[in-house]
């Protein structure tokens, strides 16, 4: 049952991204409208699969790696789907929808649930922190997504060619307000996630806060990256291109700390 | 029936103004000269719109004599002619047969090819290939102000609403309007690309030369912020509309407010280089900037001074004119698309146009102008649940339009009830429309639901509403206006969805006058108005009512009675028909049954007989889906056809309301409204 759902999933983003594809390609505006209903209905079934892993599982699907990548591959999908109601614009549900796949299958790969869960991660406060991570992650990917289609429109303006970027893709002005207003949302929640992290380390105090961490340091750099953001796109040489390119390697560490830090040095800090 | 267009283009007109146009008649024997006529207006600069009124006040009494149609045009660039003639004799062949043109510069086609220029031009796709979104616009007017005048008829009206459907197939299924052709239309692409909007813009054009007029229009049209001008020297900077000047510009750095810079003249001052425009973007906090060149020859060194500096973008002219040509190339595929619709569009049309359905409205037959004005009013109203009030003399076939409109509508499948209300007394008629309770009245011995009910999410037809007393009429506009009935007896109020169409052989409007009519009720009631002529006032539907009559009871009495004499015919067309069609229907019937041979002659025409109709089905709930599409093509209806209003007023997108007509006018033949 569980691993008919997960596939499932994946197999229903595909066929969105099928027909963002196919949408993107002609630029008719109803394929693109029929795409992104068809995501929304892959949405639901992925909702509908945290609920039942919450309800298999007795906690929130956001106690180790692999659980988490789906709950923030959710979050990541609806937050797209509420900018798409809101801009109308929807070209970039191409770009998202790899994203996407490729992390729900990553998650359903490697989702273990007979792991025995230590009694400080069912704390609520530690699920709100990792919900605001996560969320703060969603949005940075969608700072990602944002700062490539700039590249990507920007290269096609360079080379004055009209090539499919540039008729399809909106402007300059809508990606980079979309990639700061992200990364806006992704900072604050960033912020408050690591305030709540270290309080619950402090009250939990053993033996979780006492050892160094390198994912302390990892959330350290991100938090440094997207700073480095805000304060580079207002009025400096950095706008622009530059500034993009640094969102797409924020998110890249992200990846990185998400994945290989957590997975390979941590052995404290769960993920 | 042939269609003719004549068209002109105003640069033909305009660049030769030396060879005068030819001299129309000033008889305006044939539709060339009452076009020349209006294109002297045109070059004397007349504004279209008293140029269209002043055609329309011309043509108005010729058209309803003969029964023709003509469309006049005047757009921005191009004028249009096109007229229908009911004319059998024309030849059905392409090409310039039709009234020969007096002048190279007029082009002049018919039938087919005219069909296809009018569904073209619809989409302001010029003869020459050049696309001009105005004339669209142009072209609504146009027919908005003809078909209120009453110029256009069932062909013409036929072919728009075709025309705005095609538009709107183009706009969301090809990239046919998005591929600009001209330079300002690619520059304002592309700053488009760069800023999104251009509300808090400034855009600064310096120099002049060909296109900084156009480019001036585009960049208003686009609702650019700020526009200054400013001579080469740069000796200072106009904005446009506040009057604001800036003098003298030293350095570079004061142009920082600026976020396009186009160049139509080569500046005077040495500032475009590599190191001053780095300062010019230091001041503008590196903010994005388009740099325009439109200049003739733009020096080569330019492209690589500019292009590594940072969120500058630069463009010149021959980058602009590259993109020009990859579009036409994307474009030609386009069109050649459109064109295979615009061809089925046209077969379609002459489809419609050979069948006899043209002549047929359900079991209505005729082919008057006014008839035809008719079924096409029904036709563009019965799928919405609107009130009609039928005017006209007895026999003229108030029931059969009302069993019409009930057939092309989404009730089709429930009940039609008639109900003459000049048949019973006050008393049973109440009881009969809204029904009663067990012991309401002497006689009343169980619960019987009113007819209202009965026609719950049908048709109630009420035949001769004059006749209804003023109490009656009071109850009757209650169910208008909130949909309600009581049975008389009881104080229980019923809902009930009914469509209302009502009939009168007598003048309502005067009965108003005189107080034997309620006013609010006849308000209520005559939200269309159909007016069914005499039989007498269009003879001409005689000759095509006597045939289907002939055919319908020759078939019916197994006679092979086949024709009508020439000589019955003209008697017939002769008559004053005081009985209407009923009349003529009876006449026919009994010189089917009294013919001895396979024609009917004049011999076999004499007096009358009568005849009634008949009943109907079942009824259900209307499902919320069809409800919707109900009022959704009602609204586009009330929008003529215009679906940016009607996606308005319906607060959907555009797009939302495309796909749902889709879905509902699925048949290949379906006509908007």
């Amino acid at each position: 049952m569980l691993h008919l759902i997960q596939w499932l999933i994946v197999a229903a983003y595909a066929v969105a991204l099928v027909c963002y594809a196919r949408a993107f390609r002609s630029g008719r505006p109803l394929e693109s409208v029929q795409a992104g209903q068809l995501m929304t209905l892959a949405a639901g079934l992925h909702l509908f699969y945290l609920i039942y892993l919450t309800v298999i599982s007795g906690h929130l699907p956001v106690t180790d790696v692999f659980e988490s990548i789906t709950t923030c591959v959710w979050l990541f999908g609806a937050v797209y789907l509420s900018l798409e109601w809101r801009f109308k614009e929807r070209s970039l549900g191409l770009f998202i929808l790899p994203v996407i796949i490729f992390l729900q299958t990553l998650s359903n790969l490697f989702l273990d649930l007979s792991q025995e869960l230590p009694a400080i991660l069912q704390d609520v406060v530690f699920e709100i922190h990792v919900l605001l991570m996560l969320f703060s992650y969603a949005a940075f990917a969608i700072s990602f997504i944002a700062s490539l289609l700039y590249l990507l429109l920007a290269r096609d303006l360079e080379r004055k060619s009209l090539g499919l970027f540039y008729r399809r893709l909106p402007s300059l002005a809508f990606f980079d307000s979309l990639s700061n207003f992200s990364v806006n949302i992704g900072l604050v929640f960033l912020t408050a996630g690591v305030g709540l992290g270290i309080y619950t380390g402090v009250k939990l105090a053993q033996p979780f806060f006492a050892s160094w961490d390198p994912k302390f340091a990892a959330v350290g750099l991100t938090w440094l990256i997207y700073l480095l953001h805000f304060f580079f796109r207002r009025a400096s040489r950095w706008r622009g291109k530059r500034v993009a390119v640094l969102s797409l390697l924020g998110f890249g560490w992200v990846l990185f700390s998400f994945l290989v830090v957590s997975l390979v040095f941590s052995r404290v800090h769960q993920f | 029936m042939s269609i003719f267009a004549y068209q002109i283009c105003r640069d033909a007109l305009v660049a030769d103004t030396n060879t005068p146009l030819p001299a129309p008649t000033l008889t305006f024997s044939n539709w060339n000269d009452e076009f020349v006529f209006a294109l002297q207006a045109w070059r004397a600069d007349e504004t279209s719109e008293n140029l269209l009124k002043n055609f329309s006040a011309r043509v108005k009494t010729r058209l309803e004599q003969a029964g023709e149609e003509a469309l006049l045009i005047i757009g921005l660039r191009c004028a249009e002619l096109y007229v229908v003639e009911e004319k059998s004799n024309a030849s059905p062949q392409n090409g310039r047969l039709a009234p020969p043109s007096p002048d190279s510069r007029l082009t002049t086609v018919s039938n087919q090819e005219a069909v296809q220029q009018f569904l073209r031009s619809m989409l302001g796709w010029l003869p020459q290939g050049q696309h001009d979104r105005d004339h669209l616009e142009a072209f609504r007017r146009a027919h908005a102000l003809a078909s209120e005048q009453g110029l256009t008829g069932v062909a013409l009206n036929r072919l728009f609403q075709r025309a705005l459907w095609l538009f709107e197939k183009v706009r969301l299924e090809t990239d046919f309007f998005h591929s600009p052709l001209a330079v300002h239309e690619v520059l304002l692409e592309v700053a488009g690309k760069i800023f999104g909007g251009f509300k808090a813009r400034a855009a600064l054009i310096i120099g002049e030369n060909a296109e900084q007029l156009e480019l001036t229009q585009a960049l208003q049209q686009a609702q650019i912020g700020r526009l200054y001008f400013a001579p080469a020297s740069l000796e200072k900077l106009t904005e446009e509309h506040s009057g604001e000047t800036r003098t003298p510009i030293r350095e570079i750095a004061q142009l920082s407010f600026i976020d396009l810079l186009l160049f139509c003249e080569t500046p005077e001052k040495n500032w475009w280089s590599r190191a001053s425009l780095q300062q010019l973007m230091a001041a503008r906090n590196h903010a994005p900037l388009l740099l325009a060149d439109l200049t003739a020859a733009t020096a080569a060194h330019h492209r690589h001074e500019f292009e590594k500096i940072n969120n500058l973008f630069h463009f010149r002219r021959q980058d602009l004119t590259r993109m020009i040509e990859q579009n036409t190339r994307t474009r030609r595929q386009v069109e050649a698309e459109v064109a295979a619709w615009i061809q089925q569009e046209v077969e379609q049309f002459y489809q419609w146009h050979d069948s006899e359905d043209r002549f047929h409205f359900g079991a209505m037959v005729g082919r008057s102008r006014h008839m035809q004005r008719v079924f096409e009013l029904i036709a563009r109203i019965a799928q919405t649940d609107i009130t009609v009030l039928l005017e006209g003399e007895s026999g003229t076939g108030k029931e059969l339009v009302a069993r019409g409109i009930h057939q092309a509508s989404s009730r089709a499948r429930r009940v039609f009830i008639p109900v003459n209300c000049g048949a019973l007394p006050e008393n049973l008629l109440e009881s009969e429309l809204f029904g009663h309770m067990r012991g309401a009245f002497t006689g009343a011995i169980n619960h019987k639901p009113g007819l209202f009910e009965e026609a719950n999410n049908g048709t109630i037809f009420l035949d001769e509403i004059g006749e209804m007393s003023p109490a009656l009429q009071v109850k009757l506009l209650r169910f208008l206006q909130d949909g309600e009935i009581k049975r008389v007896g009881s104080n229980a109020v019923v809902k009930a969805d009914v469509r209302v169409l009502a009939a009168t052989n007598r003048h309502l409007l005067q009965m108003v006058e005189e107080g034997k009519f309620r006013r609010d009720l006849y308000y209520r009631l005559n939200v269309i108005n159909i007016v069914l002529p005499p039989l007498r006032e269009r003879p001409e539907d005689v000759e095509i009512l006597a045939p289907h009559f002939l055919r319908k009871y020759a078939g019916r009495m197994r006679k092979t009675v086949t024709s009508i004499s020439m000589a019955a015919m003209a008697q017939l067309k002769k008559l004053a028909w005081p009985g209407n069609v009923r009349e003529l229907e009876n006449v026919i019937e009994r010189a089917v049954a009294l013919a001895g041979n396979t024609t009917i002659d004049l011999m076999d025409l004499p007096p009358l007989l009568r005849q009634s109709p008949q009943n109907s089905h079942v009824a259900t709930r209307l499902p919320l889906k069809e409800i919707e599409r109900q009022y959704i093509l009602e609204t586009v209806a009330a929008c003529g056809g215009n679906y940016d209003e009607a996606a308005r007023v319906l607060e959907i997108g555009r797009t939302t309301l495309w796909r749902k007509l889709k879905a509902y006018l699925n048949a290949k033949d379906a006509t908007v409204v």
